[in-house]
């Protein structure tokens, strides 16, 4: 089927003529050729009729696209599904009351199977997992007891794990129901239930709590508590590895369930990344305690679990491997130093494809240091994680407190700097280590509290290890090297530095010790951070106050405090000298600070704050989304005094509303954002408007560098009152850190300071519609902390102007 | 803020995005097939104003978006271009169905309601008369015998509203190309529906 070339070359002539707005005669083109002519003239007939077909107009009709959640729900749905056989297995499932259907229906009716599915969801009848069982007529087992089974939400070495509601107790639980063939062994099951009934004593806040163990139906299953988050297996894939503040942070939480756990004689047996949950506050809870390994005479290890291959070795103490049975509470302390090492590389310690392979390194190679592969984790934090991860028991910290004491002394000297630090780049596709999670996760975006940096961290692989070799005292025995040479000069070496000096790195430090005064701990002093600087060598250390006592090693030297006016912090000394070996106190205290001007007024063309205005108040408690009301996917989080969201697509885009309306108002904060990333500040945000913010005035915050933005506008970057004002000047976004913005909305003007530069000044022409202040997320990572805002109608009679209640 | 820029059209964003992130460019195509299929709907019942004021024919268009929906989620494509192929198809059958089983039928009592219609149409031959449901699922029928790179180049244009430019980005050919494939493959399809595309002999 074709069309005559030489017709095809004619009508392109004449299509272009056309096109360029001189008519033509078609017949001209034909020469002397009236067959030609005749079929010229016929083709552009179909051609002018194509136009008139193209231009139609449309009718002006509701003809409605399905709403996304409609699209999606629909997608639950198998091929020609019915809406009666639906209504069929609804029937059957029994997990709906009737009547609150009837009414929801009566409310809101239906007219084909798709609108009814969605209407059962987004009244929040049913959910996902449950309309997608029902949809296909699979309703057993989605009732166990009074139990109404909700959503699955893991898998692991002895059953699935579900999210369920306990229909008299209004309360939701997670249930883990037991692998058939171990409800087949009662030897297994009496020693199961036993254990639980020893877990279910367990009350911390570092432990999920264990509620009951029941059978409905022939299904056996635990209930236990539910804790909405992600497990650390899942974060650091995601995310890649931890701070070492935040690495170090999960690492005494854990030790601290451990510890609690240990008093009451109960070991867990299986601690592992997969096995440590953190919840949306960034509390991490130890899963499976107690219960994590089903042994027997034929598997004293537990490697044979039903479920799980071979049993997860990535994480498990020498001693364990032969015998799961007579373990210490040091096995799990090695067991947690491997977690440490994989929050920080994302791989356990001992690699291998072999189960055997990977057993033999746990029990006979050094393991690989930590300060080899991140250069922001100091000696004293790797000797504590390699003292965890000693071949024998007894050369480990002998328990979880030991621990704790060795991490909080040196807590405070740890702070995170910038990106990652890493030694060596190497290409990805690592094996993947076994750390199949066993208990009670969310299968969607984690929303816990791990901060998230160094997304594109690549780290070193393991060196190969080398065989650890006993060395022995007076000679004889093969050494490092092998032979009494070696040896000899192993013992020169300890002999010169000490025998602490290859085990320990020692400073001459002094102790700081701080105590907060008075009720200001609880109020505004909780999580804050001091920062005292050497004044010799102009070093900066900064001490979190996560406590009412604590103690700061530091090292020997002069000091002051750099404390702002406006945070409120007052210290006894504004100076004071460390001595070695010696305690130097402080006192801290809170004040309201006075209504002053901002520094960053001095040399901003932001009005100062002598007009009528409130006092400045922090909307952002640091710990809590209190206040605040999430439009859109719920991928926003709070973790170490910052509210971070994240950014995956536009179709996920969001942002998150001060539910305290102002009309006119001063808003300051700090924002950091990720590489690629994309937010902004919107003034006058409303719900129900399309959740990309068209609708809404916008102060940009992009990064400006990213090589997808380079071509952008001026009215769309940093700073600018997006496509209404460009900001004029660029701002270095990209700079590593924190970066302050100040933003005056007083219709009709808007005005915008970052980093203490006026960058914006501009006066809307039009009305806009009031609304609220929002943070939006549409890229890649943002954080923002230390917001607050200062109302601009109202004037100054508000005697406590204090902050977010806590 | 999403970004848009005076020059860059949506399809450049989405061939940008199909490298690194195809998920997402899926998604822009499949959302953009839903909306493209919304206009040609709406096209399609020109003629029968009385059809566009019933609840029911939005029931219909409802269910067939969502259909039409289903089917492209179920894909697994290989590239953009590939899952452009896969909506344009998806879009022509879904006008096709909506054409003679669904608002076909119902245009029947529409006619009968004495609205401007068919009977009261202007004369068929002039080049803007208004075309019936059945001549559209005509027209849709045959451009699916096109041959391949012509019908590929004709539904872009025509089901997904891509200009020149983007088509010639998206399949990796000059404009002229594109402008010559288009120009043969509407000069076939007047052979192929002549009813509604060729104009009689006056």
């Amino acid at each position: 089927m074709k069309v005559d070339d030489q017709i095809l070359d004619l009508l392109e002539k004449w299509e272009e003529t056309v096109a360029k707005g001189t008519p033509v005669d078609p017949t001209s083109l034909a020469g002397n050729d009236p067959k030609l002519a005749a079929k010229l003239r016929g083709y552009v007939g179909s051609l002018q009729r194509f136009d008139s077909l193209k231009r139609a107009n449309q009718v002006e009709c509701e003809l409605h696209l399905p709403t996304p959640q409609e699209l999606g729900s629909s997608l639950l749905l198998p091929e020609g599904l019915e809406l009666a056989t639906l209504q069929a297995h609804l029937t059957k499932a029994d997990v709906i009351d009737a009547e609150e259907l009837k009414q929801t229906l009566s409310a809101q009716p239906t007219k084909n199977v798709y609108q009814f599915c969605n209407l059962l969801l987004t009244s929040k009848l049913l959910t996902r997992f449950q309309l997608r069982a029902i949809a296909r007529g699979q309703t057993r087992g989605l009732k166990l007891g009074r139990y109404i089974v909700q959503d699955r939400i893991g898998a692991g070495g002895m059953g699935q794990v579900f999210k369920a509601w306990h229909s008299k107790m209004g309360r939701e639980v997670a249930l883990k129901v037991i692998h058939g063939q171990v409800k087949n062994k009662s030897k297994a099951l009496a020693r199961f239930y036993q254990e639980v009934q020893a877990s279910a004593q367990l009350r911390h806040v570092n432990i999920v709590t264990a509620f009951d163990a029941d059978e409905a139906e022939g299904v056996h299953f635990l209930v236990m508590e539910y804790v909405p988050g992600s497990d650390l297996h899942k974060i650091v894939r995601k995310t890649g590895p931890l701070s070492v503040t935040q690495a170090v942070d999960y690492f005494i939480q854990a030790a601290r369930g451990l510890e609690y756990a240990h008093r009451v004689g109960l070991l867990h047996r299986d601690i592992k990344p997969a096995n440590l949950l953190i919840d949306e506050e960034g509390v991490l809870k130890i899963l499976d305690m107690g219960i994590a390994r089903l042994t027997s005479e034929d598997d004293p290890a537990g490697l044979t679990q039903e479920g799980s291959v071979m049993g997860t070795v990535d994480f498990m103490s020498p001693e364990q491997a032969v015998s799961s049975k007579t373990v210490k509470p040091q096995a799990d302390l090695y067991s947690l130093g491997c977690s440490f090492y994989y929050f920080l590389t994302g791989r356990p310690p001992f690699e291998g494809e072999e189960l055997m392979v990977k057993l033999l390194a746990h029990r006979e190679q050094t393991p690989p240091s930590l300060s080899q592969f991140r250069s922001d984790v100091p000696l004293e934090l790797d000797a504590i994680y390699q003292k965890c991860l000693e071949k024998l028991p007894a050369d480990r910290y002998q328990s979880a407190t030991e621990l704790i004491a060795e991490l909080e002394r040196i807590r405070p000297r740890l702070h995170d700097k910038g990106k990652v630090a890493i030694r060596q780049i190497v290409p990805e596709a690592e094996a993947e280590a076994d750390t199949s999670p066993t208990s009670f996760l969310e299968t969607q975006q984690h929303v816990g509290g791990a901060p998230l940096v160094a997304p594109q961290l690549q780290v070193s692989p393991a060196p190969p290890g080398r065989r650890k070799r006993t060395v022995q005292a007076g000679g004889g025995s093969p050494g490092f090297y092998g032979g009494a040479v070696a040896v000899a000069l192993l013992l020169t070496i300890i002999g010169y530095f000490g025998f602490g000096a290859l085990f320990k790195v020692s400073t001459p430090h002094g102790n700081l010790i701080v105590s907060i005064k008075g009720d200001a701990f609880v109020a505004h002093l909780r999580d804050q951070e001091i920062h005292v600087v050497n004044t010799k060598t102009n070093e900066t250390v900064d001490i979190k106050l996560d406590r009412t006592e604590l103690t700061a090693p530091l090292p020997a030297g002069p000091y002051k405090f750099a404390i702002e006016t406006s945070s409120g912090l007052k210290t006894d000394v504004s100076q004071f000298t460390i001595t070695s070996g010696e305690n130097s106190q402080v006192e801290i205290s809170w004040e309201k600070p006075a209504a002053a001007s901002l520094p960053a007024a001095a040399s901003s063309n932001v009005p100062p704050t002598t007009d009528v205005a409130q006092d400045w108040v922090s909307v952002f408690n640091g710990r809590d989304m209190r206040g605040w009301s999430i439009q859109g996917p719920t991928l926003w989080r709070v973790a170490s005094g910052s509210l971070i969201g994240v950014g995956t697509s536009p179709q996920e885009a969001g942002w998150i509303m001060l539910e305290k309306k102002y009309d006119a108002y001063e808003l300051e904060f700090e924002y950091k954002l990720e590489e690629g990333g994309n937010s902004g500040v919107f003034l006058n945000s409303r719900p129900g408007e399309p959740l990309v913010g068209s609708k809404f005035l916008e102060i940009q915050i992009i990064d400006d560098a990213a090589p997808k933005f380079r071509n952008i506008p001026d009215i769309q970057r940093t700073g600018s009152l997006h496509n209404l004002a460009a900001a004029k000047q660029r701002v270095e976004t990209r700079m590593p850190g924190w970066h302050k913005m100040r933003i005056r909305y007083q219709p009709p003007m808007v005005q915008v300071a970052i980093d203490n530069n006026d960058v914006l000044s501009h006066s809307l022409n039009l009305p806009h519609q009031t609304g609220s202040l929002a943070f939006q997320r549409l890229a890649n990572l943002v954080e923002f902390r230390n917001i607050r805002v200062r109302d601009l109608t109202v004037p100054p009679t508000n005697p406590s102007g204090g902050q977010l209640a806590p | 803020m999403e970004l848009i820029s005076g020059t860059n059209s949506q399809i450049d964003e989405i061939l940008a995005t199909a490298h690194q992130r195809p998920a997402v460019a899926y998604d822009l195509i499949l959302a953009r097939s839903l909306n493209h299929l919304q206009r040609l709907t709406k096209s399609m019942m020109q003629a029968y104003p009385r059809l566009a004021r019933w609840e029911q024919t939005d029931d219909v268009f409802q269910e067939a978006s969502i259909r039409l929906y289903r089917s492209l989620k179920e894909v697994k494509p290989t590239s953009a271009r590939h899952y452009f192929n896969l909506a344009n198809l998806q879009i022509r059958r879904t006008l096709i169905d909506l054409a003679r089983k669904h608002l076909g039928p119902m245009s029947a009592a529409a006619n009968h309601e004495s609205n401007f219609a068919l009977d009261d149409a202007p004369d068929r031959n002039e080049l803007d008369a208004p075309v019936t449901l059945a001549q559209w699922a005509e027209f849709h029928e045959a451009v699916d015998q096109l041959p391949e790179d012509l019908r590929e180049t004709f539904s872009l244009l025509w089901y997904s509203d891509a200009s020149h430019a983007d088509a010639a980005r998206l399949l990796g050919v000059s404009t002229k190309t594109i402008q010559r494939r288009y120009l043969h493959a509407r000069l076939l399809l007047a052979d192929l529906a002549p009813d509604l595309l060729k104009p009689s002999e006056s």
